[in-house]
């Protein structure tokens, strides 16, 4: 008997796993009818998710400990987030003034030191992008400003800008920088209006980027379909890391306007270029089931997600919590 | 003011913002919330500088269109509430969860100024959740008369394609397209549909 189960995904590249499950077939073989809504927004995806309008979803792996904990009005449910669907991937991309600035700061400066300087002359603030509060970007732009001595919470603001307008909205002057995926990185670089100052394999190696996400409740009352969904979600993995003409195919799939609605070129960009020099490519799919070695990782994104909403250190019971849906 | 549904004096009546691209929608639930005595700051068509709107004007709740892309800034003030005057954040009624459910089902979002008290919060998003499905059964019901009235054209075309192929008066090429929507199990459009197709193969669809 097929199951029919719902999926919300955002368009990105790297919905990729969920797309390429659906066109080879890889949901079929596991008795699912799986139907790929596409979300507006991550907060829509959150929402719809905590209240079963959806019954799994392309998750951004913050997004996970935020739901678990209750995090910054998020809706607090049990979620599950078994498999890595995509490990790292990001890049963070400067404005060419913000890389003057960068590499004419002389001994003993930091950027740091720079921007609390223009701060104090009433200068404006410089503003960094990211793609939603509870992301790898955020965080690894975090980690970024803070190896150049900047405070990430008084010396800079963060703004949410969906990755298709993050080009336009550092060509407008509207942000300062960016972290997103690609190709956006390369986008701006070929147009001149920015420069690669960090990728988030550099920040954070084998960063789980994106998860399948879904709540307790779901997994436990649709124990096969759970399997069955992880199972497709893997081979569709495996199938994407299988190859350039597997890469290939994946692109025009995703081109298509009922999912990304990009040029196949600017997507295969995206799954088929390196970035800066590297020999793989540069979105890595992942889908292989944690294991405990992986457990350092995944209490320091417990820990950074929840500093993203409070100073106070995280209690025991939190960060217990917080490693739950990743079976930890 | 006085609040006619509670009789309260007291309180000062809420700001609300209204965040909506349809903007039929909009209008009728900026009439129910300005009926029911709430103080409408300013209805957005477009989410473009929503976060600087906020910013400025301070409302004491917010109401998205659950399908805005923009919906993500606002969860950025929500978490970056330490940069804000006056945070939002999102409306999670923990005490009911029903309202939330239904306000998700209905594509309803709010965001609320952190401190909000959720007894009053709670009635602004019920009148947007009603108003919403009543939209939404609204737009159904025009979308039914428009299929209706497409599926009627289809239909008349097939007809006059028998009536002047096959020397059929109006009543019996009714009656011939009935009886072969009938055989193969088929609504009579998808009869009058594949009529038109034979009639277009054989080119003589050009009436």
């Amino acid at each position: 008997m097929q199951q029919e189960i719902r999926i919300g995904v955002i368009a990105l590249t790297d919905s990729a796993p969920f797309v390429v499950a659906q066109k080879t077939g890889f949901f079929e073989a596991e008795n699912l009818t799986v139907e790929l809504v596409k979300q507006a927004s991550w907060a829509t995806l959150r929402d719809k998710l905590a209240y079963g309008e959806i019954d799994a979803a392309h998750m951004l792996s913050p997004m996970a400990i935020a739901l678990q904990l209750g995090l910054g009005g998020s809706p607090k449910k049990d979620v599950l987030a078994p498999l890595v669907l995509n490990r790292s991937g990001n890049a963070i991309t400067v404005s060419k003034a913000l890389a003057a600035l960068i590499s004419g700061l002389v001994e003993g400066e930091t950027l740091g030191s720079a921007l609390r300087a223009a701060k104090s002359r009433g200068e404006r603030v410089m503003v960094f992008g990211t793609v939603f509060p509870f992301s790898m970007h955020t965080l690894q732009l975090r980690r970024w400003l803070r190896l150049n001595d900047v405070d990430p919470d008084q010396d800079v603001r963060f703004e949410v800008v969906p990755p298709i307008r993050m080009v336009g909205s550092l060509q407008a002057g509207l942000i300062d920088a960016f972290c997103v995926g690609e190709p956006y990185n390369s986008l701006a670089v070929n147009e001149g209006l920015g420069t690669i100052v960090a990728t988030s394999n550099g920040l954070w190696p084998k960063a789980p980027e994106k998860v399948l996400g879904c709540t307790r409740a779901w997994a436990q009352e649709n124990p096969e379909a759970m399997t069955g969904l992880t199972n497709a979600l893997r081979r569709a993995c495996l199938w994407l890391e299988g190859g350039m003409e597997n890469r290939s195919k994946a692109a025009a799939w995703l081109s298509t306007s009922d999912h990304v609605n990009l040029p196949g070129s600017v997507l295969e960009m995206a799954l088929l270029a390196t970035i800066k020099g590297g020999t793989d490519p540069f979105i890595q799919f992942d889908g292989a089931e944690l294991t405990e070695d992986q457990r350092p990782m995944f209490e320091s994104l417990v820990v950074e997600t929840h500093a993203l909403t409070s100073s106070r250190p995280l209690d025991a019971i939190q960060f217990a919590s917080g490693l739950k849906p990743f079976g930890f | 003011m006085v609040n006619s549904k509670t009789g309260k004096a007291a309180t000062p009546p809420l700001k609300v913002l209204l965040v909506d691209e349809e903007p039929g929608r909009a209008a009728i639930l900026e009439r129910a919330l300005l009926d029911a005595g709430y103080v409408l700051v300013s209805r957005l068509s477009s989410a473009d500088r929503l976060v600087e709107h906020v910013a400025v004007s301070q409302p004491d709740i917010v109401i998205v269109d659950i399908d805005s892309p923009d919906r993500d800034c606002l969860e950025n003030m929500a978490v970056l509430s330490r940069s804000n005057p006056k945070p939002v954040i999102m409306f999670s009624d923990e005490d009911n969860e029903e309202t939330i459910a239904s306000a998700i089902k209905a594509g309803v979002s709010a965001y609320v100024a952190d401190g909000m008290n959720p007894d009053r919060v709670r009635p602004i998003v019920q009148v947007a959740v009603a108003r919403f499905r009543e939209f939404q059964a609204l737009k159904n019901e025009l979308q039914k008369t428009r299929d209706q009235l497409a599926d009627r054209k289809l239909i008349d075309k097939a007809k006059g394609l028998l009536m002047k192929h096959r020397n059929f008066n109006e009543d019996e090429a009714y009656h011939a397209m009935r009886k072969l929507a009938m055989e193969r199990n088929q609504r009579l459009v998808d009869t009058a549909r594949n009529v038109i197709e034979v009639f277009e193969m054989l080119g003589g669809g050009g009436l």
